[in-house]
């Protein structure tokens, strides 16, 4: 809970159900795109590739591990109330850019059960879903977060 | 194509005492300020009624207004049927308008064109939503990330690359440097503004710091911070040929470049295409590719360049936009701002005005703040932070998380 707004959940104009419907895939699974023509990985996926331009693409699901980027604890310079109604695990959000095996980057996105002393750039994490926030539904979003490989106390 | 030449600036005030009513001003007040502000200082004479065609940039309110605000605008300004191209692109939109309004004047379809910038901060928009729309909405504000966290990522990126420790010297002597600029600009946010500390005791906080320590609370404390604001800011375009007509110091546009690379910092880091290889997203890849076509186009090199006006609001945006223009060394960028070198008495003084965070960050008129105060330089009326060589600038602006940049090259004759 953010001290400073502990009021109930506030609605984003921005944030609709539908689009959290349609990009479920990717949030669930890190789907995707790979293109036939080039063999170039997308994450996120894409109907045309950007490299050489084919509209021949398909589905690929990206690995679930993956090592930590970069991060920060959201405090660098001043407090900045966190984005509302999304849901924060643990006393402080970490928050990360991972990069995967393949060679793309998963970010920006949340490191979770890890504590904050304990987050460090290499750090080897795997993917877990988590519950991201309520929408406008009630239902429950879900998405991508990452955990340690190894837990870390 | 004919040359183009700006021979009217608008703008409304950032300093304290006209923001404290900005609670009494619509978008619509500021768009009418800065409008008839440019008209009025064509100074030999321009009727609203002369200006042909509009193009006018937003970022915020009027993304609800119904949608489309040209008609709104051209009513507003009392100039209808005058056609208004609306356009949106964040911080950098009012390069966009330019970029397209010098396409309208360069080809000889109009001959008299306004370019406008504005943002209205509150009046529609919630601060949770104003914050989402500088990023990826699709995945980086629906998975709670929004402007401020996505520049935090950048920020400890540009630690890693550059050494923490340097990057907020680096950051400190700039900003002090906007302070010097922006008590010297009565337009300025930071006109009224007093330094909680000299940049030697900012400095001191960081070299007593290892670069594994925290930074020291008092060093955020009594940094001077960059002032987002709202407001407007116009130009008037006309072909150069007949721009002695309008003023006796026309400032030429040169060279105009827009370039898109992606709004996801994700993607940044990784997008196989050969003109982005090379890049990363503390490069900024859109303001070199810009930089490099504007430069061509005006037949300009970085030795040129006398002054700049950047997006530097934040040091990663800086850093990467001044490395664009190719005069401090790519790697040397840091020890370019260190030297003073972006100061008064440097070799190329940037953010004259009080930089983009000292000015007033003002994100739909960004870019046209920029223009406006290189004008002035050019014109030698910028009063007592008026550069002695002011011939040649490069005006840059960019989108969101480094998702594009427009770039200007100006010249005084």
């Amino acid at each position: 809970m953010n001290p400073l707004f502990p009021e109930g959940l506030y609605r984003h104009g921005v944030l609709r159900t539908t689009k959290a419907w349609r990009q479920r895939k990717e949030r669930y699974r890190l789907l995707g795109t790979r293109c036939r023509a080039c063999e170039t990985l997308w994450w996120p996926g894409r109907k045309v590739c950007g490299k050489c331009n084919s509209r021949d693409v398909e589905d690929h699901e990206f690995s679930h591990q993956g090592e930590l980027f970069v991060h920060h604890q959201g405090q660098l310079a001043w407090y900045v109330p966190p984005v509302q109604g999304f849901e924060v695990y643990g006393d402080t959000r970490i928050l990360a850019m991972v990069k995967l095996p393949e060679g793309v980057y998963v970010g920006g996105t949340d490191l979770v059960d890890c504590p904050p002393e304990k987050a460090r750039d290499g750090l080897k994490v795997r993917m877990v879903l988590r519950k991201l926030r309520r929408e406008q539904n009630g239902n429950w979003q879900y998405g991508y977060m990452w955990v340690p490989e190894e837990p870390q106390s | 194509m004919r040359r183009v030449a700006i021979v009217g600036i608008g703008m409304t005030p950032r300093n304290e005492a006209y923001m404290r009513e900005s609670d009494q001003r619509s978008w619509k007040d500021y768009v009418i300020e800065a409008a008839y502000d440019a008209i009025d200082d064509v100074k030999k004479g321009l009727a609203p009624r002369d200006l042909e065609y509009a193009v006018v940039n937003y970022h915020g309110e009027a993304s609800v207004e119904a949608g489309g605000i040209g008609p709104i605008v051209s009513d507003i300004l009392g100039l209808h049927p005058m056609g208004v191209t609306v356009l949106s692109a964040n911080c950098v939109g009012a390069g966009v308008g330019m970029h397209e309004a010098f396409g309208l004047v360069a080809s000889g379809r109009y001959d008299r064109v306004l370019v406008l910038g504005f943002d209205k901060r509150w009046d529609l928009l919630n601060f949770g939503d104003k914050r989402a729309i500088g990023g990826d909405v699709d995945y980086d504000f629906q998975v709670g990330y929004d402007h401020p966290t996505l520049q935090g990522l950048l920020q400890v990126y540009a630690y890693k690359r550059w050494g923490r420790n340097k990057v907020l010297k680096a950051m400190a002597s700039y900003r002090m440097q906007a302070v010097w600029w922006g008590q010297r600009n009565p337009l300025a946010a930071f006109w009224d503004v007093r330094p909680k500390a000299t940049l030697a005791e900012l400095h001191d906080l960081i070299d007593r710091t290892a670069e594994d320590e925290d930074v020291p609370a008092e060093f955020w404390a009594k940094l001077p911070h960059n002032v987002a604001l709202e407001g407007a800011s116009a130009m008037i375009l006309v072909p150069a040929e007949e721009a002695k007509a309008y003023t006796d110091k026309p400032v030429y546009v040169d060279g105009i470049s827009y370039k898109c690379n992606a709004h996801l910092l994700s993607k940044q880091m990784y997008y196989p295409t050969p003109a982005l290889a090379g890049f990363d997203m503390c490069d900024f890849a859109a303001s070199h590719l810009a930089t490099d076509e504007a430069y061509e186009m005006a037949e300009v090199k970085p030795q040129d360049v006398e002054f700049a006006e950047l997006f530097e609001s934040h040091i990663t945006s800086l850093i990467p936009t001044l490395a664009a223009t190719r005069v401090p060394e790519a790697e040397r960028v840091l020890d370019f701002i260190l030297d003073e070198e972006t100061g008064p008495e440097g070799r190329l003084p940037t953010g004259t005005d009080g930089g983009r965070g000292g000015f007033g960050l003002t994100s739909g008129s960004n870019f046209s703040d920029g223009v406006y105060e290189a004008v002035l330089q050019m014109r030698g009326e910028a009063g007592a932070r008026q550069l002695k060589k002011a011939g040649v600038a490069v005006i840059t602006g960019m989108q969101g998380e480094m998702a594009s940049a427009a770039v200007a090259i100006l010249r005084d004759r």
